[in-house]
C-alpha cells in the first residue's frame, strides 16, 4: 500500500492503525526533532511500518544492525506513528514533503500531527532546563495545549519545516501541534530533546523516561556533529530569522 | 640570520601554509570535509563565530571535556586554536572506513577570526561542556563632534 506525489512516495510495509497521532521529528535547529523522535522509537521499541522515498533526496542508504533502511522512515506502537529522517530535507523539497505527509496522515485517519523541534535562544548556555512552547493550528489544538498546562505561542512567526507542515494542516483543517524547546541553533541539543519528549508524553499519554537520553547526552553530541553540520545549510535556507521577528501589530 | 631567528621564520611560514591548506580544504570539501584527524587522534568540535560591534564571541561544543584545566586556548594573529582533552576516549567501532578501530581522545579546532583582535582582553567560560570565548576587537576609536 502506498501514496505517490510528484516528488515523494510513501510506502507502507505494515498497516498503520487509524485514529492515532503522527509525531514528526526532522533534522532542524539543534537536531531537537530528530533526536527526540529517534529516541522515542528506540525507547518504546516501535516497529517500522513504512518509509518515504524520493529521487531528489541525497543518494544514501542507512544501515542499522546490519540491515539497510531508508533514511526517512515511519514507526508505530499503540497508535503513535513516528516519522524520522536521518538526512536533512533540502528546503526546496520541504513544501512537497509537507503536503505528502499531511495528505497521507489525513487519508489514514490519524487524528493529530505533533511536530517536535527547537526554538533557538542565544542564552541557551545559561538555561539548565529548557522551556517548551506549544503552537496549536486549530482551536481544538490550542485548547488541548492549555488543558495540559503547556504554554501556547501567542504572537510570532514559525519558520522552516514545521511551519510548512503546520501551514498544510491549517489549509486542510487537520489538527496539528508543534512542540518547540529552547535550544542551541547549531549544536545537537539532547537536553532540549528531553524537554520536548516530557511535554509530548502529556499529549500522547504515554510515559517516556528521558533519563537514559540525558545520561547519554555527551555521546549524542559527539556522534551527531556531522549530521548537525549537514543540517545547518538547510536551517539557514529555512529563514529561521523570522522567529526573532515581531509580526504586524494591528493584524 | 641566527639559528633562533631562522626557526621562528620557519615556524611562521609553516603556520601560514597550514592555514592556506585549511582554507583550501574548507573550499573544496565544504560539508564533506571529515571532522576528525586520525593521525593526531583528535576530533573537530562544532564551533560558531558570532561577530558583535566591539567583540568576537566564539562558542565550541566540547562534550566529554570535564575540567577547564583540560582546555588550551591560543590566539596567534587572527588564528584561534582550541585544544581540549576528553575525560574518556571515543570510538566508532560499528562504523566502517577510517573511523574504525581508532579511538579519539582530544579535540582540536583552528578558527580564522573575522577581524584583528586584542588577545590580552580575551575571556572564556566553560559550562556543561560548552566553551564560550569572548575576544575584544582591535579598534581605534574616534569621536566625531556634531556641529
Amino acid at each position: 500500500m502506498g501514496e505517490v506525489s510528484d516528488a515523494f512516495s510513501i510506502v507502507e510495509v505494515k498497516e498503520v492503525s487509524s485514529g492515532g497521532t503522527l509525531v514528526a521529528g526532522l533534522p532542524d535547529v539543534g537536531l531537537v526533532g530528530a533526536i527526540s523522535a529517534s529516541y522515542l522509537v528506540k525507547r518504546l521499541e516501535m516497529q517500522e511500518v513504512g518509509y518515504i522515498d524520493s529521487d531528489k533526496l541525497p543518494p544514501v542508504l542507512v544501515f542499522h544492525d546490519e540491515r539497510p533502511t531508508m533514511p526517512i522512515r515511519m514507526y508505530e506502537r499503540d497508535g503513535v506513528v513516528v516519522l524520522i529522517s536521518e538526512v536533512p530535507i533540502p528546503a526546496a523539497l520541504m513544501p512537497e514533503l509537507a503536503k505528502t505527509v499531511v495528505g497521507w496522515a489525513e487519508r489514514r485517519g490519524l487524528g493529530r500531527l505533533v511536530v517536535l523541534g527547537g526554538i533557538p535562544v542565544p542564552n541557551r548556555i545559561d538555561i539548565e532546563k529548557p522551556g517548551v512552547i506549544g503552537v496549536g493550528v486549530l482551536d481544538s489544538d490550542r485548547e488541548l495545549l492549555k488543558k495540559l498546562g503547556i504554554e501556547v505561542l501567542k504572537e510570532g512567526f514559525l519558520a522552516g519545516s514545521y511551519a510548512l507542515i503546520a501551514k498544510e494542516c491549517l489549509r486542510r483543517g487537520v489538527p496539528c501541534v508543534a512542540l518547540l524547546a529552547q535550544s542551541y541553533l547549531q549544536y545537537p541539543d539532547p537536553g532540549a530533546a528531553a524537554a520536548v519528549l516530557e511535554t509530548l508524553s502529556k499529549i500522547i499519554d504515554i510515559e517516556i523516561d528521558v533519563k537514559p537520553l540525558l545520561d547519554q547526552e555527551e555521546e549524542v553530541r559527539v556522534k551527531l556533529r556531522e549530521l548537525m553540520r549537514r543540517t545547518l545549510p538547510v536551517v539557514r535556507q529555512a529563514q529561521k530569522g523570522y522567529e526573532y521577528t515581531t509580526p504586524l501589530m494591528y493584524a | 640570520m641566527s639559528e633562533d631567528e631562522f626557526f621562528r621564520v620557519f615556524e611562521r611560514v609553516r603556520r601560514e601554509v597550514d592555514r592556506m591548506f585549511r582554507e583550501l580544504e574548507e573550499l573544496v570539501w565544504g560539508e564533506e570535509r571529515p571532522m576528525f584527524d586520525v593521525t593526531r587522534r583528535c576530533l573537530e568540535p562544532l564551533a560558531h563565530v558570532r561577530e558583535e560591534e566591539d567583540r568576537v564571541v566564539v562558542t565550541v561544543d566540547l562534550p566529554y571535556v570535564r575540567r577547564k584545566e583540560d582546555i588550551d586556548i591560543r590566539i596567534s594573529g587572527r588564528d584561534l586554536v582550541i585544544e581540549a582533552k576528553m575525560r574518556r576516549s571515543v570510538q566508532y567501532s560499528t562504523l566502517a572506513g577510517v573511523y574504525r578501530d581508532v579511538s579519539f581522545d582530544t579535540y582540536r579546532k583552528v578558527i580564522r577570526l573575522p577581524e584583528d583582535v586584542e588577545p590580552s582582553g580575551a575571556t572564556a567560560r566553560f559550562k556543561r561542556g560548552m566553551l564560550e570565548i569572548t575576544i575584544p576587537k582591535r579598534v581605534r576609536r574616534f569621536r566625531v563632534r556634531v556641529e
